[in-house]
């Protein structure tokens, strides 16, 4: 394949960026990570439920990018392959850690920095009442909850469809499973949540 | 569309995933049959769950810190490399010279292939850049790559916004790439 037939079949942005990191383009490395950084944290933060864990997840995710890219097959879909990436040491994690898994595993709601200030984390403002917050951020511990006693590969569709907004090829592909099997563990996940949660399904 | 297909199409409808035609008739169950609406707006509520959790910011200095830890790992996969070379003279060391009850069953033939390993090994080590020369990067290629995809993809044939941005990235660098 000459270097025409090659350009002519990059679609996208990634691509290119693939090609730069197999030619030894390290700047091109870090186009993908700042690309790619704030989806993978947040996922891993939702799949392990610690914060700290998603950072050293979400670095160990990148660091096994960089040392696998030159293996990469350009009809591949950069962004799922992170992602599978990201799956696969999220469920090891929990594996590892399954013996100790407790029932409930609490969310962290703040993290103090340096000076001792909560960061916050953002969290949808709903409105200026105190209470109303405090309900939301209680909610918000107990949707993370329900995820952590769901099977992961339920909690891993759900969150790939809703949290990361994924399409259902993208999340076959990423689980490497059937598009059907995707839809079942999506709606499997739902029913899961909504039993769980009962008090705060209003409906 | 009856209870029983709703039911089959219900997750489609919550993803909001089903084509439009799908979606008027799954509607039109919906508006007339309360049950299949409740539990309806009980899956979809899951959604909107999901949806609200916090996405936090990466925390500061992560680019740093992958670079610092693949830059570690290519220096413990060199040294493990070296560790590797030693630890095998080190072991056919042993047999030749090692254990007295050995010694002889070795025999002339392992000391010959001994000689002919230590003087390839020793080729290898005391030749100039003998360490795993660090990739080089093939600049020209990079370059017709980049090229070549900002003219393919300028012409803008999948709505592809990809090749503006990097005309753009690439003229702030200043760099010709
Ligand atoms: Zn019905």
């Amino acid at each position: 394949m000459d270097a025409e037939e090659k350009v002519a079949r990059l679609v996208s942005a990634d691509a290119v960026l693939v090609l730069r990191c197999q030619a030894n383009d390290i700047e091109a490395f870090d186009e993908i990570v700042t690309l790619y950084k704030d989806g993978i944290y947040n996922y891993i933060w939702r799949m392990v439920s610690s914060r700290e864990d998603a950072e050293d997840l979400a670095q160990d995710v990148f660091v096994r990018a960089y040392g696998a890219i030159k293996t990469f097959r350009r009809e591949s879909n950069l962004r799922t392959w992170l992602y599978r990436i990201a799956t696969n040491l999220c469920v090891d994690k929990y594996r590892r850690r399954g013996l100790e898994k407790q029932l409930f595993v609490p969310i962290e709601q703040s993290r103090k920095d340096d000076d001792g200030h909560s960061q916050t984390l953002d969290l949808p403002d709903v409105s200026n009442e105190p209470q109303r917050i405090y309900e939301n951020a209680e909610l918000q511990m107990e949707i993370q909850r329900a995820l952590m006693n769901m099977p992961d590969k339920l909690r891993s569709a759900l969150l790939l469809f809703d949290f990361e907004g994924l399409s259902y090829e993208e999340i076959a592909e990423t689980v490497n499973c059937p598009v059907g099997t995707v839809k079942s563990r999506i709606f499997n996940a739902r029913v899961q949540l909504r039993d769980m949660l009962r008090p705060y399904v209003d409906v | 569309m009856d209870c029983k297909e709703f039911s089959q199409i219900m997750g489609e409808y919550v993803n909001r995933t089903l084509d439009a035609d799908a979606a008027k008739a799954a509607d039109a169950h919906t508006d007339a049959c309360s049950e299949c609406a409740a539990r309806m707006r009980e899956l979809a509520c899951t959604s909107a769950m999901i949806r609200s959790l916090a996405r936090a910011n990466t925390p500061d200095g992560f680019e740093a810190q992958v670079r610092a830890r693949i830059a570690d790992q290519c220096a413990a996969q060199q040294s493990g490399f070296w560790f590797t070379v030693q630890e095998r003279l080190q072991s056919l060391g042993r047999l030749l010279w090692g254990t007295p009850g050995h010694r002889l069953s070795v025999g002339p033939a392992l000391a010959a292939l001994m000689l002919c390993v230590v003087a390839a090994g020793s080729l290898y080590v005391f030749a100039p850049n003998h360490k795993t020369p660090a990739p080089e990067t093939d600049w020209a290629y990079i370059n017709t790559v980049k090229d070549q995809h900002a003219s393919y993809a300028g012409s803008n044939p999948l709505g592809d916004e990809s090749a503006a941005a990097l005309r753009e990235s690439t003229s702030e660098s200043g760099e010709t790439m």
